[in-house]
């Protein structure tokens, strides 16, 4: 072992700093962090992050993750949570406005989607929120419908996520339900897996549909594992023989640019 | 005593970011529906979220955690906080000595707590056991020879006195995160919100004053 390779082990192996203080009100406050991290604290105060950080490894650690980008994914999903959670109930007549101003923008997609169905059965307790990634929703005040415009090259993303009695066990299977009412499966979406049973699926507006306009349904169908699948089956069908399923059908409309 | 005293200090500068008047009137805006506010807070708070989750995340699975894994729970917990009207954010009070980053870190915290241990029981069937970060190895190496590893011990809290006392507090937390947390130049760059040459610098600081106290202890090793 050379010099040089045995300081750097025994640099690694340096004692452990002073415990971490259990307490969270003994912790760098977050938004201290978020501002020591942007250069806003003079000498002194820096100084003292820096002093407690090298005592704390949480504190570190959090230091570390707060300095990783967020997506813009995430900062738009968000905002259009918000959006969609803070704005009051339109009437018809802005409804009407969006709509217009979104007729006269080039390319523009429509979806028009109802609050997703439930079904009954074993498998049971899941929500699905979505879908995500518009660029605008406003909700109708005479159905409850929610109007989601979206670019042609907009990622559709919709949550499938357990409640707390949820079947855990389950499979989700995304279908494009076509012209005809025959299920399709969605192959344009990606389903990913979050660490806390989150299902996600997400895709290109115009890769999932197949570049159809006009009405459009997916359904997203949760059911035990090992069932045959449903493909080429009308939805109405598949629905009444798959009791054991909870099913969850947005109903779509993409309209054509002018 | 000099960490009751730095953390004291802490609790001034919290008092005067957080005392601001701005973030209990930027919540409101943005709950009453001002987009720009919205967009605003977001802005202030996602990565907060999204940090306090993928701390949590680590701590569960080291190494395992993805550029965008965990934004999943940055929308479960975002969702929770604009539910029942924005409930938890309108109850935001900077009078209570946090800024608003430090109160929705705090929520977020117990959020992913619930629900990863809730997520853990029901997978392995009422398993409850975690990892507390406080209780983390700090990659310590098992040495087969207890005589050379009490040595090495006894070098190694000697040569930390050394450091402790050459190295300013910014040289501390560089020696931190490049020596006890592993992390690379680049990743303790970002962390500091500094460029690599400034941690290459600190790294030649502490070799050097690590050669040289070694070279004060020749043979210990």
């Amino acid at each position: 072992m050379t010099n040089d390779e045995r300081r750097e082990a025994l640099l690694r192996r340096l004692p452990s700093a002073a415990p971490s203080l259990p307490d969270d009100d003994e912790h760098v406050d977050d938004g201290v962090l978020v501002a020591w991290r942007a250069g806003r604290l003079d000498e002194p105060q820096t100084a003292s992050v820096d002093r407690h950080l090298s005592d704390c490894r949480p504190c570190r650690a959090l230091a570390l993750e707060l300095s990783v980008p967020v997506p813009d994914s995430l900062v738009r999903t968000a905002v259009e949570l918000g959006t969609a959670r803070s704005r009051p109930r339109p009437t018809f007549a802005p409804y009407a406005a969006v709509a217009g101003l979104l007729a006269a923008a080039a390319l523009a997609v429509v979806f028009l989607t109802r609050p997703p169905s439930e079904g009954q059965g074993p498998v049971q307790g899941w929500q699905v929120r979505g879908p995500l990634g518009g660029l605008a929703d406003a909700r109708s005040a005479d159905d409850d419908r929610v109007t989601h415009q979206f670019a042609p090259g907009a990622i559709l993303r919709v949550l499938v996520e357990p409640g707390p009695n949820a079947t855990r066990d389950a499979e989700v299977e995304p279908y494009v339900v076509d012209g005809e009412g025959r299920l399709r499966a969605a192959t344009g979406l990606r389903l990913e897996r979050g660490p806390t049973g989150i299902v996600r699926l997400s895709g290109t507006v115009s890769e999932v549909f197949s570049g159809r306009i006009g009405s459009a349904r997916l359904a997203v169908v949760l059911r035990p594992r090992g069932g045959p699948g449903l493909s080429e089956r009308s939805l109405e069908q598949a629905r009444s023989n798959t009791t054991e399923a909870q099913w969850f059908v947005l109903d779509l409309e993409i309209v054509p640019p002018p | 005593m000099l960490a009751h005293l730095a953390m004291a200090l802490l609790f001034v500068f919290v008092a005067l970011l957080g005392g601001s008047p701005e973030a209990p009137a930027l919540v409101r805006l943005a709950l009453d529906g001002n987009g720009a506010a919205l967009r605003q807070l977001v802005a202030r708070l996602m990565p907060v979220i999204r940090a306090r989750i993928r701390r949590q995340l680590h701590a569960r699975g080291r190494g395992a955690v993805g550029q965008h894994d965990g934004d999943d729970l940055a929308q479960e917990v975002w969702l929770t906080l604009l539910g029942d009207d924005g409930r938890q954010l309108r109850q935001y009070d900077p009078e209570r000595g946090m800024t608003l980053e430090g109160y929705v870190g705090r929520i977020t915290e117990r959020e992913v707590h619930n629900r990863l241990v809730a997520a853990r029981a029901l997978k392995r069937g009422g398993d409850t056991a975690e990892v507390h970060l406080e209780t983390l190895p700090d990659g310590e190496a098992a040495d087969g020879d207890p005589e050379a590893h009490a040595v090495t011990r006894d070098l190694a809290a000697a040569l930390d006195q050394h450091l402790e006392s050459h190295l300013s507090e910014r040289g501390r937390l560089v020696l931190r995160y490049l020596y006890t947390d592993g992390e690379a130049v680049e990743t303790t760059a970002r962390a500091l919100g500094v460029t690599h040459q400034v941690v290459y610098n600190w790294q030649h600081r502490i070799r050097s004053l690590a050669d040289a106290f070694l070279s004060t202890t020749a043979g210990a090793v």
